[in-house]
Order: structure tokens, then C-alpha cells, then sequence
């Protein structure tokens, strides 16, 4: 397989981190007008638009569940988004991230306040460089959140890996294909709770454990930044008629 | 019993409010002896342990007794369905319009048609059924024929309104004009002078935008001061006559 070296004898990655240092972050909250909530990531080359709509009535009706929400998920990856042509129409991996990802923020909603309407989600992935199904999960918890659906607590995802034997936070697409795992973590941080947890690859229990940990000061860092992407979008909402 | 965040401070869903026994009301949810916020929002805290978060925005959600400014979307043969801003679709039957209507002989496409605007107060609601309006209870219900309808987050509209009305009283008192506040964050504005009209728009759009600050009603004041002593405070060129509400329909 590959002879390529991703992690140097001194925990130097290919891109210049260390083992258990993120990608550089930015989010923003309430980009978009045509939708209730909307947020924008970029997590190293990955770049990320989620757009929020509803809750609203269900179409086609049959939908429609009597006691509760139904959260529409969809991810998709914008024909440009890979440096070959992504064929627009929804593959077989998007279908499935479609699912995971919805699964990662169902707990996290209260859609049961909501009965016989739907949310919408849509994640539209502008850039792909691995990570994009966790950097969806932290922008699509900012989208709901600035909504106004009420949550139990945001959800927040990184994804954590394996390159020579060591444990690392936060792949890229170069680590991602040629490292020897790749395991997305979604949590919800205030309550503890793990939303998504899949590996692609093989970890040692203990490598697993470790995993859980790395992702978790991963997680805790980004939850940092997701509240004060929040935060910086209500204070833009004085400011703008003080002008 | 401790508390974790000031009164007024903006909280995040899953921020830990409080711990031990308290009252929870709106947007907080209770685990065991934690209290933490659900929506975006300013914690708000009264009686020194009632708990609540004011969210920042959020859909609308019907209540029977809300005043509200409902758009029609579509006619059928004896109802009107209307666009309240909800999750749900409201309708309007004609024997609850204040006019007599003989469904089956008359067209009430006469009344109202798509795109009108109806003053009306939700007649009943409980989240297994659609909402129903009914624009006879009150004389002050019925159809919009002239003055603008905008569009507000209806988490604001509290602010709008003020304490027992005040905000808006304060308005109509200072500029002549004459405003109802739909629940569900439309306004609707009449006034013969436009210029005034535009003025109230802009004060609206003002409150709506610093709903969660304090000292708002003194800024409002103010700014009416000013207004009235012939300098014109802020430009007030860039209301558009017919507002038509954004958003989703």
C-alpha cells in the first residue's frame, strides 16, 4: 500500500499538526433568508453550508406522524465539491450519510413538540476534504439551534483516526485514505451523550478508549467555538439597526 | 440551589441554568435536579426561582385567543386557508367572516382572495387539529383594505406589544397612527400621513431588532422626541410601500 509517511517519528503530521490538534475552525451562524436557521463550517479544506426550514407542514401528508416532527435530512455533495466531477444526483454514500447524520440529531431535538410537520435540514457540502459528515453534524446542530427548534443540547462531531500505530484527531483526506482508521464521533456535549460513533478500520480496545477521549477534547474545543458562532449572531442583530 | 447564569444572559441548548428545585417554564428543560436551556435565548428569571429562556427566534405556535394577521393562500367552497406563519395551516370557514354568506349560493372568492390579508383571532387549536379562525368575535376583526402588513419575528412580538399594550399605545399616541399586532409577528400599520407611517415602521423594525436590551422603551421615547420636534433622526426613506412578508410560506 502506501509508503508514504503521515506521522514523522516526532508526531509531525503531513499538514504540520500533532497528533491531537484540530484542523483550523470557522463557523458562522444565520448566513442565509430564505430558510428559518442556517449556519456555514469550514474545518481545514472541508467547507460546509446547512440550511434549516420549518418546522412546516409535511408534503406529501403521508409524511406525517401524529405524536411528533419528522427531521428531513439531507446530504449532499456539491458536483464541485471533489477535485473529480461528483455526479449530483444523491449516491449510495450520501444516502447513508443522509441517515447517520439525521440519527446524530433526532435525540438531540425535541420534535415532539411538533407534531404532523416536518424539519428540513439540508447540509450541502461545498468542499470535501474528509471529516464532512462530522463537520455537517456541528453545523447542522447551529442551523436547528438558530431556528429557534428547541434542543436538548447542541450536537458537536469530529472524527478521530489512526496513522503509524498512533491514535489522531481530526483527519484530513490524504490521512483519511491512506491511515489506518477513521472513526466519527457525535456527542452532545452538556449531556454526555455519544449521538454517532462508526470505524472504518480496526482499533485495539484500548485504541478505541483512547479514541473516545482524543474525540472528546476535540469535541469540547469545537463546542467552544459553536457557542460563539451563536452568540456572535445575536449580538449582530443589535448592531445592525444601531448602524 | 444555585444558579449558574445572570438574569438576561444569553444561553445555548443544553446550558446548565441551575441545580436543585425551581420552577421551569418556558424553553427549559428539567433533568433530575438540573435545569438547562432548549432554545437560544435570554435566561430570564423572576421571583428568584422561576425559571425561563426567551428564545431569540422560533416559529410561531397558535394559541386559542391570539389575535392574529393571517394571509390566503387557497379558496375552497366554503373556507379560506390561511398562511398564520405556524407550522400549521389555518382555515377560515365563511360563516365565521363578518359578513353574511350564504356558502352554497354566494362565491367567496368575493370576500377575499388569494394574497388578502384577514385580521382574526384563533378560534381553536390544540396541535392534533388544524387552527381555526374566526374574524367575527371582536369588531376590530375582518378583512386588511389599506395600510401595510410587515412581517416581525414573532418572538418579538411581546416587545412590540410591551406591558399591557403599552408599546404599541405609546405609538399610535405619539404618531396618530394606528397599529394591531398580530401574534404571529405581522403588524399591521394604518396611518393618512405616510410620512408617519414609514416613521412607525421603522420604530418597529427598531423595537424588533433590540427586543432583548433594556431601556428600550426610554430609546423609543427619544427617538418620538426628536421625531416630533422636526429633526428627523434616522433616514427614513427605505420602507417599501407594499411590504410584502418574507419568508417561507
Amino acid at each position: 500500500m502506501s509508503s508514504q509517511i503521515l506521522l514523522s517519528p516526532d508526531g509531525i503530521r503531513t499538514d504540520g499538526r500533532r497528533i491531537d490538534e484540530m484542523r483550523k475552525v470557522k463557523m458562522e451562524v444565520g448566513l442565509l433568508k430564505n430558510c428559518s436557521g442556517s449556519a456555514y463550517i469550514e474545518q481545514g479544506k472541508t467547507k460546509i453550508i446547512v440550511a434549516v426550514h420549518g418546522p412546516r407542514e409535511a408534503h406529501p401528508k403521508y409524511l406525517a406522524l401524529p405524536h411528533r416532527a419528522v427531521l428531513r435530512t439531507r446530504y449532499h455533495m456539491a458536483p464541485f465539491s471533489t477535485s473529480e466531477r461528483k455526479s449530483p444526483a444523491p449516491s449510495r454514500r450520501e444516502i447513508e450519510l443522509t441517515k447517520v447524520i439525521r440519527e446524530a440529531l433526532e435525540p438531540a431535538v425535541l420534535l415532539e413538540e411538533f407534531p404532523k410537520t416536518v424539519i428540513d435540514v439540508f447540509i450541502e457540502v461545498l468542499q470535501a476534504d474528509a471529516g464532512t459528515r462530522s463537520a455537517g453534524v456541528t453545523a447542522a446542530s447551529l442551523a436547528l439551534a438558530e431556528a429557534g427548534i428547541p434542543m436538548r443540547d447542541l450536537v458537536t462531531a469530529v472524527a478521530v483516526g489512526k496513522l503509524e500505530g498512533k491514535v489522531v484527531l481530526d483527519l484530513n483526506e490524504e490521512e483519511d485514505e491512506h491511515g489506518q482508521a477513521d472513526m466519527p464521533v457525535a456527542m452532545m456535549p452538556n449531556i454526555n451523550k455519544i449521538t454517532l460513533l462508526q470505524l472504518n478500520g480496526r482499533l485495539t480496545g484500548e485504541e478505541l478508549k483512547e479514541g473516545l477521549e482524543v474525540a472528546r477534547k476535540g469535541i469540547s474545543q469545537l463546542y467552544q467555538m459553536q457557542k460563539q458562532a451563536l452568540t456572535m449572531r445575536y449580538s449582530a442583530t443589535v448592531q445592525q439597526e444601531e448602524e | 440551589m444555585s444558579i449558574f447564569v445572570e438574569h438576561r444572559q444569553l444561553v445555548s441548548p443544553g446550558d446548565l441554568l441551575a441545580k436543585g428545585k425551581f420552577r421551569a417554564e418556558h424553553n427549559v428543560g428539567v433533568y433530575g435536579d438540573e435545569y438547562r436551556s432548549l432554545v437560544l435565548g435570554s435566561f430570564e428569571l423572576r421571583e428568584g426561582n422561576v425559571l425561563s429562556v426567551k428564545a431569540l427566534r422560533g416559529p410561531y405556535i397558535p394559541r386559542r385567543g391570539d389575535k392574529v394577521i393571517g394571509e390566503v393562500t387557497d379558496i375552497s367552497m366554503g373556507s379560506w386557508t390561511m398562511d398564520i406563519r405556524a407550522p400549521y395551516e389555518a382555515t377560515l370557514p365563511a360563516g365565521r367572516f363578518p359578513a353574511r354568506i350564504n356558502p352554497v349560493l354566494d362565491d367567496i372568492r368575493r370576500y377575499l382572495s388569494v394574497g388578502d390579508y384577514v385580521f382574526a383571532e384563533v378560534a381553536e387549536f390544540d396541535r392534533s387539529r388544524p387552527p381555526i379562525l374566526d374574524a367575527t368575535l371582536s369588531r376590530e376583526y375582518g378583512p386588511i383594505r389599506d395600510g401595510v402588513v410587515i412581517a416581525v419575528e414573532p418572538t418579538r412580538v411581546p416587545r412590540i406589544i410591551g406591558k399591557k399594550g403599552s408599546m404599541v399605545q405609546l405609538l399610535n399616541r405619539e404618531l396618530g397612527v394606528n397599529i394591531n399586532v398580530g401574534q404571529n409577528g405581522f403588524v399591521w400599520i394604518r396611518s393618512q400621513d405616510k410620512e408617519k407611517r414609514a416613521v412607525a415602521v421603522q420604530l418597529i423594525r427598531k423595537i424588533e431588532a433590540e427586543a432583548h436590551t433594556s431601556g428600550l422603551t426610554s430609546r423609543i421615547e427619544e427617538f418620538l422626541r426628536a421625531f416630533k420636534n422636526g429633526s428627523q433622526p434616522e433616514s427614513t426613506q427605505n420602507v417599501q410601500e407594499t411590504s410584502k412578508p418574507e419568508g417561507e410560506g
